[in-house]
């Protein structure tokens, strides 16, 4: 090793001082200057050929990717780490999307009652879980009819209408009627042109 | 003929220089052939008898140069640049003439040292005349090592190989002299 350190320090020393460069002959530049070809200006058009070139070439050259088990854990760290606390905030927003995004759609129901032979109707269905609270029917003396105007979310909705408060009968004028699994006759309402096989 | 903006290099760096005449400032061109001329002359003049013939190559390399001066890298010396342009044209030279033992890269050191022949010319000779026998690959590294001062990644990059390549050429080389100089002091 230090006989090498003796060699390398003796090779710097007679390497600079012996191996000198020695002058061309005379003309040498003024005959390469002579000889110069014609540098190639390029044109707008090959300049973007070039430019697409490089583009192509860097997208079409495979790329490897180096990393340590350290940075891999502190990836994996940063991800699990933020997939908790951020998850239950995403959770709440997923869940009260669609109830956003609802649409209400304005509804109007009748009970034709020319003699009015009922006391009191109320309009009860699968969109108010058969509770007549909140959809008392009032008498209009024009119609002659017990109406309720109300807003319903889009959709399929079974309803009869509670008359006197204790007798139930389906609406005389709905398109269409259901059979309920108590072998009751339910008049079916589509709210917002849903459409379904009846 | 017209006159380039450039007057010498030692204000300007060889990049600026190169950018200009790619910009179409060919005259500034002579200034990076006055800077390297002799360097690359002296290539040439190491391992070819016939000065002609190298002077010849020499400008080769400068014409070869300035036709593919748009590639080159400018994270890297010109320097360097230039002198692996040199040391291809020297080896594409010897390939031609059929001496490619001339250039060889793969040095036999136990030839080198236990042929007869080969040992007695090693055997009381100066380490300066040990280096101008020795391979032209082995001779350029040590120069651009241990002369022009360079990095190992510098002298990987002027010869044209991969750092470990210039390594072991280095290594090889100092093997050799060292080598050479113990037997003739024995």
């Amino acid at each position: 090793m230090n006989n090498d350190t003796n060699i390398e320090k003796q090779l710097r020393s007679i390497l600079s001082e012996e191996f000198i460069d020695i002058d061309p002959p005379e003309n040498f530049a003024k005959n390469i200057m002579a000889n110069l070809p014609e540098m190639e200006s390029k044109t707008y058009f090959q300049s973007v050929k070039h430019i697409c070139w490089c583009i192509w070439d860097k997208i079409t050259k495979p790329i490897t990717f180096s990393f340590s088990p350290l940075q891999v854990a502190v990836v994996l760290m940063c991800f699990f780490g933020s997939a908790v606390v951020f998850a239950p905030f995403n959770y709440s927003k997923t869940v009260s999307r669609p109830v956003a995004i609802v649409k209400q759609q304005p509804v109007r129901f009748a009970l034709y009652d020319p003699e009015q032979k009922f006391s009191s109707a109320v309009v009860i269905g699968s969109f108010n879980k058969w509770q007549s609270r909140g959809f008392e029917m009032s008498y209009d003396e024009q119609q002659e009819a017990w109406v309720l105007e109300h807003e319903l979310p889009e959709g399929d909705y079974e309803y009869v209408f509670l008359v006197n408060g204790d007798s139930s009968i389906p609406d005389p004028r709905a398109v269409f009627y259901v059979q309920d699994s108590f072998g009751n006759k339910n008049s079916l309402i589509q709210v917002g042109g849903v459409q379904h096989d009846l | 003929m017209r006159s380039s903006n450039y007057h010498s290099t030692d204000a300007v760096s060889d990049h600026e220089v190169v950018v200009s005449v790619l910009k179409g400032d060919t005259e500034a061109y002579a200034l990076l052939i006055t800077k390297y001329q002799s360097k690359i002359y002296s290539i040439f003049t190491r391992s070819i008898r016939s000065r002609a013939v190298a002077a010849e190559l020499a400008q080769d390399v400068f014409l070869k140069a300035y036709e593919s001066l748009s590639q080159y890298a400018h994270d890297k010396k010109f320097s360097t640049w230039l002198n692996a342009i040199a040391i291809n044209t020297l080896r594409d030279y010897w390939r031609r003439e059929g001496k490619k033992s001339f250039f060889t890269e793969e040095l036999d050191i136990e030839r080198v040292f236990y042929d007869s022949t080969v040992e007695a010319c090693v055997l009381g000779r100066s380490i300066m005349q040990i280096v101008h026998e020795l391979p032209d690959l082995y001779r350029e590294a040590l120069l651009l090592r241990y002369r022009d001062d360079l990095t190992v990644q510098e002298v990987a990059d002027s010869l044209g190989i991969g750092v470990s390549a210039a390594k072991m050429r280095l290594k090889r080389g100092l093997h050799i002299i060292s080598n050479a100089v113990g037997e003739s002091n024995e």
